[in-house]
Formats: C-alpha cells, structure tokens, sequence
C-alpha cells in the first residue's frame, strides 16, 4: 500500500524533484563561487566565513522551497479530483493521510541527498583554509530538517484548508511585514526585535532557518 | 443481514437552497435497486453520504451491516464504487491505475482485471488523462468488478457513453451480478436503461425520496384515468393521486399510483365514473410521479 503511494507520488513530482535535486546539488559549488569571486584566488578566513554568514541562508531558502513545492505535489492529483478516489479508498482517512505524508516526507531526501553529494564534491575540490573546518554532515542535517519543517506545516495547511493554503501563507506573511513595518515606524523596534527573536533563535519555530548556515567555520 | 443499505432520517445541507431532508432507504440485499431522479435531485449526494465521503448532519447509514460515517472504510472493502466523474489519477496508466487499486482491495481478482481489460480494449499504457469517456467509463467499471464486491453502487455509470459501450458496459455488469448475486445500486436519470435491469426503483426529487418500491410495481402501478363526475375529495381514495387535470366540464384526467382493478368501485360509491384508465411507460410514470410530489410539496408550503 505504501509502495503504491510513494510510486503515484514519484510518478507526480519526479520533474520537481529532479529540478530541485539538481539546484540542491549545485548550490554548494555556486556559494563557494560567490563567496571567494572565483575559484583560485587566494583567501582569508575572515573572509570565508563573512561570505558563509551571508549566503549561506540561501540554502535555508532553497529547503523551504523543497517542502513547499513537494507538498504542492502530493495533493495536486487528490486535490484535482476532490479527493473522490481517496475517500473511496477501503483505508481510514486519517491512515490514507499519513501514508501520503510519509511518501512526500521520503522523496525529501533526494535533494537532500544531492546538497550532500554536491558539498561532498565541493569540498574535495577546494582548501579550506588551516584553521576552518568544513560540516557537511550538520549543514545537510539542517537543510533536510528545515525542509521536513517547511514540508509538514505547508501539508498540514494544504489538509485543513486545501486549495486557499497558499493565501492563507500570503496574508500571514503580508500581515507580519505589515505589523513588524507599523510597530518598527511607531518606535517600538525592540517589540519586533522581540517577536523576531522568539520565532527566529532556539527554540522558536523558525529556528532551524534562521541557524547558520555555515558550511565552513572555526 | 437482509438490507445491503439501510437509511434513516438522513438530513444535510450545502447552503441554503439544496438539502436531503429526512431520507429514509432500503435497498435490500441481492437486489439491483435504480435510483432515480433528476439530475440535481440529489442523487451524488446521497451516494457520497452513504459511502461516507460526506458526513450527515442527522440520522443513520448502514452499509453492508457497518454503520457509516464511522465504520466506512469497513464497508468500502466490500463495495465497488463508479462515480458520476472520472476519478481515478490523471497521470497514471491503465496497468498502474489497476495495481493501485488493487493495493488497497484485499480481494482484487487481478486475473479478472486483466480478462476485462483485455475485454473491453483498454491498452495497458495508455495514460487515464488520454482516455475518451467511454474508455474512463470501462476503466472505472473494470476496477469495481475486479474487487469481487458484494455491492456494486454505480453513478450514472453510462451517462454520456454511446450505445455500444453502455451495451458492453450493462452486459459486464449482468454477467457479474449473476455470477455473484451481488447487490447493485445503480444512480440514472435514464429511465429505460433502469427499467431492463432493475428489480428495484426509488425516486428522488428536491432532495427527497418521493417513491420507494418494487419496479414491477412501478412499472404497472401508475395509470392515467378519465374520470366522469370526478368527486372533488381526493383524502379517501385508496390509490394515490399524483396529478388530476380537466379535460372538460364533466371530465377529468387522474394520474394515480397503486391502481387496482377492484378500485373502480370506489368511484361508483362516490358517484363517478371511470372511463378510461391507460398504462404508463416507465417514463411517463417517472414524470408523473415528479409532477405529483412537486404539486404536494407546493400545496403544503
């Protein structure tokens, strides 16, 4: 049963999933790039890990968009249909969800794979500087667990409330900028600040975003 | 267990116009039961309340002994389902449309799948998007019959297809029930298509079950009558009236339901006459039986 949902489910995002693989793959080697303006230079370590500090939320970006869109895909063919199949399905509905989520949640790992590959790559090609050290392990353990975040609140709002999900999303976001904007201009920058921290650093829910990015540290 | 399906008191609503109101069902078990109505009447509604897929908001459903809503998935294992739409996921193909279904049915006769599919010309790789409707309609039929269900609800499972698949479709489907004595439970508003098949018929209309009886009653139990004198009070008669209209100063014509022989003496004792009394077909008397109920629920408004 499960091996029949995860093959509709390739079946539907393995264009997506393959598009998003490939970025994940090459977004290592694109950092670097930006980070030290070309390959050969020659560079300090300051200056490494200034550039990671930087760009290196382009990968937390690049997570939320893996979750985001494999959510958009799990429930595009249900949702085309008015879930009539599913529901005719001999399987509780609660189940029929939970096999969908966990054949979505699976595919998370092909670009998340791919990020590791291309870091992999990456690393064995340049020097890192004496007294820097590379974590691809811990950078692609975050880039996979903020994607599981991105994917499993997107397929939570994708289940309650189907096709208006993403305005739901839009107006939340529009609706903090907003808020955080008036406050900010009416001179209450530390509430912001504070709102932003709590969402942002341990244990807020964004956390796993907003941590560093730093393929190379001390 | 004698009923296949078991309904009552089931009420919903969606808005404020369309609602089923107090529906009472029984389709009993082995029968092949036509569900009727016009398109609106709430025929998919009742379908989907029944099969679970919406929630009532009063009463009871029982499927196949289950009670539904809670126990549906229990019932769904026993029942093949053909919706009025084509269901199934766009971008599969008919092989893989056919072991994703038999994934989740325990007793999928996967022999029988590939002798239909053979049957009815379905290539195996043809994509489900690429299928005209009478190749959808065979498709959806195909995966219910292979299930070895032991009821079969069908929603218009033939509206739109020309006469040569809806004959290849109706003669899978006779061949299955007499195969297997399965209950089916077959939504139309194609009159005719129900009266070959049907043992059954009930009659939906403005989301109520208007008629509930045996088609050998239906089909002979609905008379139009010219009627001399017709007396003005209606409450007494032993038939129901569904219409009466005047046809001139000392006639009228009565549509009734329940006709029997014996019941022209009850117009000598109320001093009229019957002079005429014709046979409906199966379709005049579903117009009829329309006409009548929605003239009831005028005058009662």
């Amino acid at each position: 049963m499960f091996g029949q949902i995860l093959y509709t489910q390739v079946k539907w995002s393995r264009a997506a999933v393959a598009v998003l693989s490939a970025i994940a793959f090459v977004l290592p080697a694109l950092l670097w790039r930006a980070v030290h303006q070309g390959w050969m230079r020659e560079y300090s370590a300051l200056e490494v890990m200034r550039g990671f500090a930087v760009l290196g939320p382009a990968l937390g970006v690049v997570a939320f968009f893996v979750g985001f869109i494999l959510v958009a895909q799990a429930w595009a063919a249900d949702a085309a249909t008015r879930h009539v199949y599913a529901l005719s399905l001999p399987i509780p509905w609660a189940r029929y969800v939970a096999l969908r989520y966990g054949a979505g949640a699976l595919l998370l790992l092909v670009p998340t794979i791919a990020l590791w590959l291309g870091v992999m790559l990456i690393l064995s090609l340049v020097t890192i500087p004496e007294s820097l050290n590379a974590y691809p392990g811990t950078v692609t353990l975050r880039f996979l667990l903020a994607a599981l975040f991105s994917y499993s609140v997107m397929f939570a709002l994708q289940y309650l409330s189907g096709k208006r999900a993403a305005y739901i999303l839009l107006t939340a976001l529009v609706g903090v900028f907003a808020f955080s904007l008036v406050l900010g201009l009416a001179g209450y920058g530390e509430v912001v600040d504070a709102v932003t921290g709590a969402l942002l650093r341990w244990p807020g829910p964004l956390a796993v975003f907003a941590s560093d990015w730093m393929l190379v540290d001390v | 267990m004698t009923d296949a399906i078991r309904i009552r008191h089931l009420a919903w609503r969606a808005g404020k116009e369309f609602a089923i109101r107090d529906l009472a069902m029984t389709v009993p078990a082995g029968a092949i039961y036509g569900f009727l109505g016009p398109n609106g009447s709430g025929k998919t509604t009742t379908i989907r309340l029944m099969l679970g897929m919406l929630p009532p908001q009063d009463g009871t459903i029982e499927v196949l002994g289950h009670s539904v809503p809670r126990f549906a998935h229990r019932a769904l294992e026993r029942i093949g389902y053909v919706p009025e739409r084509l269901h199934l996921y766009q971008t599969l193909t008919v092989d893989e449309s056919i072991r994703f279904h038999k994934a989740f049915h325990k007793d999928f006769d996967a022999a029988e799948a590939e002798r239909l599919r053979a049957r009815f010309g379905l290539r195996e790789d043809q994509l489900v998007s690429r299928l005209s409707k009478g190749e959808a309609g065979k498709l959806m039929m195909l995966l219910a019959l292979s299930q070895r269900a032991e009821l079969l609800v069908l929603d218009e499972p033939t509206d739109g297809l020309d006469p040569v698949i809806r004959r290849e479709v109706l003669g899978a489907l006779v061949e299955y029930v007499d195969a297997r004595k399965a209950t089916v439970f077959i939504s139309s508003h194609l009159v005719h298509e129900q009266e070959r098949i049907c043992d059954w018929v009930g009659v939906m209309d403005g989301g109520r079950l208007i008629a509930e009886l045996p088609m050998q009653e239906f089909r002979s139990g609905i008379k139009r009558l010219r009627v001399a004198q017709a007396p003005a009070v209606r409450d007494a008669a032993p038939f129901a009236l569904l219409s009466r209209e005047p046809l001139s100063a000392q006639h009228e014509q009565w549509v009734v339901r329940g006709w029997q022989p014996e019941m022209r003496e009850w117009f000598q004792r109320v001093g009229a006459d019957v002079r005429d009394i014709q046979d409906l077909d199966l379709e005049e008397s579903f117009v009829e039986l329309l006409r009548g109920a929605r003239t009831v629920t005028q005058e009662t408004r």
